[in-house]
């Protein structure tokens, strides 16, 4: 009844999916498969066109079957030949989208024509098991028989017209039962009812199998539990028989020459018994068609890795590899703390670091600040002089030479302050011939700190207690960095008051100036040195007695090495005055013009 | 009074803290608002009721938390507020990366120089638009008959420039903590969103450079120590 049902409907012959391989392979499979085959080449080489009829179809679908045997990969590639070929039948009217709907209502194994049809399935419950046993016999013959939606699909590359037809009706088969369901939802749902109840057991018992091959395939490997499947698919039927309900009613205006004068209902209980069959077969072929993909896919997936042991590893792998990754991060992070602590750790050696002292009391800054200073005088002092042959300027630039050559530091004279109070006298005494206010304090309370500290070594050494050399070499940088530090920024706030042009009558000149920085700059040098000498002269006592000598003489090297350091960053920040002095040259020769 | 042990608590950080970025701030304002009794607050965690006049500029530094974890030394130039200075302390806004205007709200006068110091400082610094600026009206803890400011002017004038705005006092150690605080995690946020970056030659913000770069770290901290004033 079903089967001639379809016979007589070419749309719905081809709409029946799985069931077309079915019935059609009744020649021997063998017997086709080698002039199919052929013929297959040849289609796929001319394309679409030459196979009109429904054999040749037929027997590309045999082809298809062949084609299949010969693995996956193979199909695959005849896949994409189907779908280009589709591509340059424009003549079907049919939007490549739609056609891709049309394949993945077939690869999803018939689920979603099952879903549309289920209210005719039970209708004809013999007939399904009439195909059910025609699909073993087959099934029999045929190994990878079963892949018959593939076969359907590439039938459709051969048989381009045939595929226009198996299209739109594979489409009407799905809304069919979808959109009516919808539309005449309230007249059918009698039937429908009783139709769904009976179907619901086919369905069931389909699925089962179905979920079996699932579950082999997928508890093999791993992926994602078979629960999840149905939800999965049933969502997407459900947005295909949305879609399709919208189709419905230009494809049924498009099929109305197939049926003619047909009324609507007529027409829809005709096609659910044409359906019923047609479902029935789809949905075994189908299955059929999963289990033998199935075993295709566990021998594809095992050949040359038994027990797929690998393939495990590797898809557990990637869960494993995460708390490896974090775990090498943390350990990773770990080594870098523990390596930043040895820094700081280290940083704490360098405490007595005079560098690091010397920053500590802002000397750096000083000397930055008072590089700024220098660096705008400069710029002053070039643009006053540097332009041009102007004769008038001869005696500025002679002035200015001749400060230049102030700046060049003599030997320092002699170390005669060995008292505070004379180192202290001598520096007042040298900045007030510079004729800014400017007092010494912070360098009086640094030297003087360090003297009483000496001398209170020189007390304590007669009492048991007594600093280490250790301690001694500590405060040596401190005493040095602290007094160069001071020494910087004195030139740094005489570099500024300089600049604040408080000229008076009785300034001296910028020359004078200059020699009393240049002795400024030698007085300071000498403390340095004369302190460094003090702290050594201590560490040298203890190193006589030290069982540690060599240390401590590494403490008095140092201390003589960050002595001389000293005294360079002294004489730098001397140097930069020059330019400042320069400016003040200049500006005097402004004021008095 | 929060603020105050709150000082008490940072000034006694050890001196080997690690700090990531240093950033050069500027405190600039009329003679005697205060500025260098706010730094040797916030610095040395003293006051003195009577101080020297600022000869050009001095230096302070402190490191401050700005994020968790997250510490910045602040680089602190306190300039002379003086007429007579201003002429060398406009060469040091240059590599500063924020700039303090600072009023004493008992001094009508100062404030109303807020405007002309605002407009030195933009034409100073290298980035105008990159410096983050603050209002900071100094000497809250006098009484209300002495106040010529009023607190709402002071938020007027930040607002409309679009700039912070916070009242402190050494001397009571209001705020002091805060007002840097804020602006160091202002300056902080701008650096973390790209809005500021290192620049090679300008000393506005400087990477703790003491540390070795080559060891991997995920947090990026740099070592290094820095003074306890």
């Amino acid at each position: 009844m079903a089967d001639t049902g379809n016979d007589s409907d070419i749309s719905f012959e081809s709409a029946d999916e799985g069931e077309d391989v079915i019935q059609e392979p009744k020649p021997s499979q063998e017997e086709v498969s080698d002039n199919v085959k052929k013929k297959e080449e040849d289609v796929s080489g001319s394309k679409d066109g030459e196979t009109l009829s429904g054999d040749p179809a037929s027997e590309n679908k045999d082809a298809g079957l062949e084609d299949v045997e010969l693995g996956m990969s193979d199909r695959k590639e005849t896949n994409t030949k189907d779908s280009e070929i589709h591509k340059d039948e424009e003549q079907q009217g049919i939007c490549s989208d739609e056609r891709t709907e049309g394949n993945s209502v077939t690869d999803s194994s018939g689920k979603e024509g099952a879903e549309s049809l289920v209210q005719e399935v039970g209708t004809s419950e013999t007939t399904a098991k009439d195909e059910n046993s025609k699909n073993a016999k087959l099934e029999e013959n045929l190994e990878g028989f079963a892949e018959s939606p593939t076969n359907q699909s590439i039938d459709r590359a051969s048989a381009s017209s045939v595929l226009v037809d198996d299209e739109s009706s594979s489409k009407e088969t799905s809304s069919a039962g979808g959109g009516s369901w919808g539309s005449w939802g309230s007249s059918w749902s009698g039937w429908g009812t009783s139709l769904l109840s009976s179907a619901s057991a086919t369905v069931s018992a389909v699925s089962g199998s179905v979920g079996k091959v699932i579950e082999n395939v997928e508890s093999t490997l791993g992926v994602p539990k078979p629960e999840d499947l149905p939800c999965d698919q049933g969502e997407s039927s459900d947005q295909k028989q949305d879609g399709q309900s919208e189709a419905t009613d230009s494809q049924e205006e498009g099929h109305q020459a197939s049926s003619p004068g047909a009324a609507v209902g007529s027409f829809f209980s005709y096609s659910a018994s044409a359906l019923t069959s047609a479902v029935g077969k789809t949905v075994t072929g189908g299955l059929d068609a999963l289990e033998s993909l199935g075993k295709k896919t566990m021998d594809v997936l095992q050949d040359g890795d038994p027990g797929l042991r690998r393939k495990r590893a590797y898809l557990r792998g990637n869960r494993r590899d995460q708390p490896n990754l974090s775990q090498l991060l943390r350990e990773a992070k770990e080594e870098a703390e523990e390596r930043s602590r040895l820094e700081v750790e280290e940083e704490e050696r360098h405490k007595c670091h005079f560098g690091w002292l010397f920053e500590q009391n802002q000397g750096l800054a000083h000397l930055e600040a008072l590089e700024i200073l220098s660096n705008e005088s400069e710029t002053k002092v070039e643009a006053t002089v540097g332009g041009g042959e102007d004769t008038s300027l001869e005696p500025l630039k002679t002035e200015l030479m001749e400060i230049k050559d102030a700046f060049e530091l003599e030997d320092v004279e002699s170390e005669e302050n060995d008292e505070s109070g004379d180192f202290v006298n001598t520096i007042t005494e040298h900045l007030f011939s510079l004729s800014i206010a400017a007092t010494p304090n912070k360098l009086k309370k640094v030297q003087t700190d360090a003297h009483s500290w000496l001398a209170n070594l020189e007390e304590e050494s007669e009492e048991k207690e007594k600093p280490t050399a250790k301690e001694i070499h500590q405060k040596a940088m401190e005493v040095l960095a602290d007094l160069t530090a001071r020494s910087i920024e004195q030139f740094h706030k005489t570099g500024e008051l300089l600049l604040l042009k408080q000229i008076t009558e009785e300034n001296k000149s910028p020359i004078q100036q200059a020699t009393s920085l240049s002795k400024l700059t030698s007085v300071l040098c000498a403390e340095v040195s004369f302190v460094a000498s003090k702290f050594s002269e201590k560490l040298s006592r203890i190193a006589a007695s030290s069982p540690d000598a060599e240390t401590v003489n590494g403490y008095i090297t140092n201390i003589f090495l960050e002595a001389s350091n000293s005294t360079s960053y002294i004489q730098d920040a001397f140097q930069l005055l020059l330019p400042v002095m320069q400016v003040v040259a200049i500006d005097k020769r402004d004021t008095s013009q | 009074m929060a603020a105050a042990s709150n000082a008490e608590e940072l000034t006694g950080l050890p001196p080997e803290v690690i700090w990531e970025y240093q950033f050069r701030l500027i405190l600039v304002g009329d003679s005697t608002v205060g500025k260098s009794s706010l730094l040797r607050r916030f610095c040395d965690g003293k006051f003195d009721e009577v101080s020297d006049p600022t000869v050009g500029v001095d230096f302070y530094a402190r490191l401050i938390e700005v994020a968790p974890g997250r510490r910045v030394k602040l680089q602190l130039w306190d300039t002379a507020g003086q007429e007579r200075f201003r002429s060398i302390t406009t060469s040091y806004y240059r590599n500063s990366v924020g700039v303090m205007l600072v009023y004493d709200i008992s001094n009508r006068k100062s404030f109303e120089n807020l405007q002309e110091w605002l407009l030195e400082a933009q034409e100073n610094v290298i980035y105008p638009h990159a410096t983050t600026y603050m209002i900071v009206g100094h000497k809250a803890d006098l009484e209300d008959e002495k106040r010529e400011v009023l607190k709402e002017e002071g938020e007027r004038f930040s607002r409309a420039y679009g700039m912070a705005f916070i009242e402190t006092s050494a001397k009571a150690c209001i705020n002091v903590e805060a007002a840097f605080s804020v602006m160091a995690k202002e300056i902080y946020v701008k650096l973390q969103e790209g809005d500021l970056s290192i620049v090679e030659g300008w000393d506005g913000i400087k990477g703790g450079f003491s540390a070795p770069r080559e060891t991997l770290r995920l947090e990026d901290n740099k070592s290094k120590q820095s003074v306890c004033c």
